[in-house]
């Protein structure tokens, strides 16, 4: 088969094209109709892949080239010269090895955020010395200080007990100095951190919502949970991870980049913290059993912050006497998509893991 | 086959220069059967693929760009983009490692990537330079090492004398004894809270002229064969792009300020925050809150896509190589928009419609940006030896781009 295909021939070692017939010839050489360009074989020109419909160059050995748009006729000619066509682009063209790869990536990217990154993450944090921890929210503390807590207004007599408590509830035989601290919650409200150090925050309004003094205990159990988990450090693997595998998949989006990285990674990173709260609860749990504590005290703590948290500190009196009578009024109205994105999901689940172990 | 090739026909034959619009021939479903392809095989290879991927991205979108009949090429290699991006991950790692483990040493690998900037900018530019072509012609980028650091001198020298100058008057000022009165626990930390200050102040009225130089540096120092580039716009262009932008920012900025206001005196939101009690009035604001973020967004896009439009037509509208010249009328309100309803497409399909995104975008711009060539057969090609990828993929990593 002999193919003549038009295009644009620079001949020259300059910018200026001319409209030329090149003529491919069965035997395998390639010359043009109207020039004194010797026929040259295929072996010793170069052909650039075929990429969707862009026109073709293929290079001589002078440094001339022709330019040409007929990209199927070339690669019929190819074909029957012996020669192999782009495999980039059979792959490109076939519909069922895209529809196969479209499913494939799904699954990849699924399996990778539910399984790969969690457990490389967790793998590097097991390797990393116990000190790392510490210097990661170095100063968290104190930024937490200057901008959202207050000084505690408990009574030192309160503070002591719960802190000798604190003491008896924390591991003995680690590295880790775990101690407690004592801040008024602030917009925050009734709540508990664990810092990598060991250092356990808890605010007044927590606990001001404590009837028990078991409940508050198990909250502490939970939050050394963290601590000895190192959730911290893992949770600090697991997104830069999560940063560069969007980066690597989205690529170079101009300037939507930030926006479009950050919503699915705070999908992820949520569901994440949430699994690290059920590893919390799982060390809660088991340590009060041990310790011979009755789990129930963590359900009906959950469900009271649950309903109370909101709350400005003046109504907590009331909200904390309502617990017995109406455990079923629930604040459901505080917005169901706050839950999705709080750290501490105090759901039903959670609530009834502890209750059956009771 | 279509108006590109008469066009290419009637160039070459009249003397007379007549002015040539850039198509782009792309399409987003051809297109995202190449990136489908690239992610899956990037994914497979964990990521070793993404320099083979790069190229083809890159081939594609040069290969649909077309003006006077010939399309562009990209001649990149591989195998050296692949050294390029290794290495880069490594400084990425390094710099990840810094950031979380040792954030004092932090400025001092800011101050190294701030000295490495330069090399950056000239490797980077060569690289994307000598592997891209027009009509069998490569182009080039000849700057020294050395010019770029003395080309930048001026400006960074400046940023860094006004910093230190405003900073010893702020030392000397009653207002930091004021400060160090208020806050003693914590003065170093605030110290350093002041100096960023002051950077960012000291900086903002030398980054019109910084940007003025990287360009003319950038255009100064191309060739498309045989022809030189020259940049003919002053600095003037820059600081009236920047003035402009500024003026409009803070206009909008103002409006949201007083519409806020409105909303939230008509709510009563103000007196409920008083009393501190009521929990719709929590509720209220943190809607009101989340509706402020995305009209935020909303106008940032619009801004941005100002800032980078008119930044483009200054820009490539006093490039001259040559005989050839280039004109460029992007719009910013259409910039925005692009910008606005990618994102949301973005958002919606999960990623998916990136490569529909990034198609349209190509076509938009080509669609705004004219060529002249006086003269075609003057221009010759000059032989010019390999580059390494590792300017270009730093600059990658780091969103090093000087937007040319």
């Amino acid at each position: 088969m002999t193919l003549r295909v038009t295009g644009n021939l620079y001949r020259e070692r300059t910018a200026q094209s001319k409209d030329a017939i090149a003529i491919f010839s069965d035997s395998g050489f390639i010359s043009f109709d109207s020039t004194d360009l010797d026929p040259v074989p295929l072996s010793e020109v170069q052909i650039s892949e075929r990429v969707g419909a862009t026109a073709r160059t293929i290079v001589f050995p002078d440094g001339a080239m022709f330019e040409a748009g007929d990209n199927d006729s070339i690669d019929a000619w190819l074909v029957h010269c012996g020669q192999r066509t782009s495999w980039r682009h059979r792959f490109e063209r076939s519909r069922p090895l895209i529809g196969i790869s479209f499913v494939a990536i799904a699954l990849i990217m699924l399996a990778l955020v539910r399984w790969g990154i969690p457990a490389v993450s967790d793998y590097i944090a097991q390797r990393l010395p116990p000190g790392v921890d510490a210097t990661i929210a170095s100063g968290a503390l104190e930024a937490l200080d200057d901008g959202v807590f207050e000084p505690t207004k408990l009574s030192e007599a309160k503070q002591q007990t719960i802190r000798e408590r604190f003491q008896r509830l924390a591991p003995i035989h680690t590295a880790t100095d775990f101690q407690i601290v004592f801040r008024s919650g602030g917009w925050i409200g009734a709540n508990a951190f664990a810092l990598p150090d060991g250092t356990v925050v808890v605010t007044d309004q927590l606990v001001a919502l404590a009837i028990h003094a078991d409940e508050l205990a198990s909250v502490l159990l939970h939050e050394i949970g963290h601590v000895v988990h190192r959730h911290s450090l893992r949770q600090v693997i697991r997104h830069s991870w999560l940063a560069m595998l969007s980066l690597l998949i989205v690529g170079d989006v101009s300037s939507a980049g930030t926006l479009v990285l950050a919503l699915p990674s705070v999908l992820v990173q949520s569901a994440y913290s949430r699994e690290f709260e059920t590893e919390s609860d799982d060390y809660a749990l088991i340590r009060m059993q041990e310790i011979g504590l009755d789990p129930v005290h963590f359900a009906d703590f959950m469900e009271r912050i649950e309903r109370c948290a909101v709350a400005g500190e003046d109504v907590l009196p009331e909200c904390v006497q309502g617990d017995a009578d109406d455990r079923t009024d629930t604040a459901s109205g505080s917005g169901g998509w706050q839950k999705y994105l709080s750290t501490h999901p105090a759901n039903a689940e959670r609530i009834a893991r502890f209750r059956q172990s009771h | 086959m279509n108006d590109g090739t008469i066009r290419m026909s009637a160039i070459e034959n009249l003397p007379l220069p007549v002015w040539a619009e850039f198509q782009f021939k792309g399409n987003a479903t051809e297109y995202f059967n190449i990136w489908i392809v690239n992610v899956l095989l990037t994914i497979v290879t964990l990521g070793i693929y993404s320099a083979w991927a790069k190229v083809r991205t890159e081939s594609y979108f040069y290969g649909n760009t077309v003006v006077n009949g010939s399309s562009f090429r990209y001649t990149g290699d591989p195998l050296k983009i692949l050294k390029g991006r290794a290495l880069s991950v490594v400084v990425f790692a390094l710099f990840w490692l810094l950031f979380n483990y040792y954030p004092g040493l932090i400025l001092w690998a800011f101050t190294a990537a701030c000295l490495a900037f330069p090399f950056v900018v000239v490797a980077s530019t060569s690289f994307r330079m000598r592997n891209s072509m027009y009509r069998n012609i490569r182009f080039r980028f000849d700057a020294a090492y050395l010019d770029a650091y003395k080309a930048l001198l001026f400006p960074l020298g400046m940023i860094v004398a006004t910093t230190t100058l405003l900073y010893i008057a702020f030392d000397a000022s009653e207002l930091a004894t004021l400060m160090d009165a208020v806050e003693d626990p914590e003065v170093e930390f605030r110290s350093e809270d002041v100096f960023f200050t002051i950077f960012i102040l000291a900086a903002i009225p030398f980054i019109p002229y910084l940007m003025y130089v990287l360009r003319r540096f950038v255009v100064d120092h191309m060739h498309y064969g045989s022809a030189p580039g020259s940049f003919m716009a002053c600095a003037w262009d820059f600081y009236k792009v920047y003035l402009k932008g500024f003026v409009l920012t803070f206009g909008l900025m103002f409006c949201l300020g007083i519409i806020l206001a409105i909303v939230m005196g008509s709510l009563g939101l103000g007196d409920e925050m008083e009393t501190g009690t009521a929990l719709e009035g929590v509720e209220a604001l943190a809607a009101l809150v989340v509706a402020m973020v995305v009209v935020m967004y909303g106008v940032g896009f619009y801004l941005l896509g100002y800032l980078n439009s008119r930044l483009t037509n200054v820009t490539f509208n006093n490039i001259e190589i040559g005989p050839l010249l280039l004109h460029s009328t992007l719009r910013g309100r259409a910039l925005g928009t692009l910008y606005l309803t990618n994102t949301i497409a973005i958002l919606l399909s999960l990623g998916l419609m990136v490569p529909w995104v990034k198609i349209r975008m190509a076509r938009y711009k080509a669609s705004r940006t004219e060529f002249l060539a006086k003269d075609m057969a003057g221009i010759e090609a000059i032989e010019q030896s390999d580059q390494s990828a590792i300017g270009e993929e730093l600059g990658d990593i780091f969103d090093i781009d000087i937007g040319l």
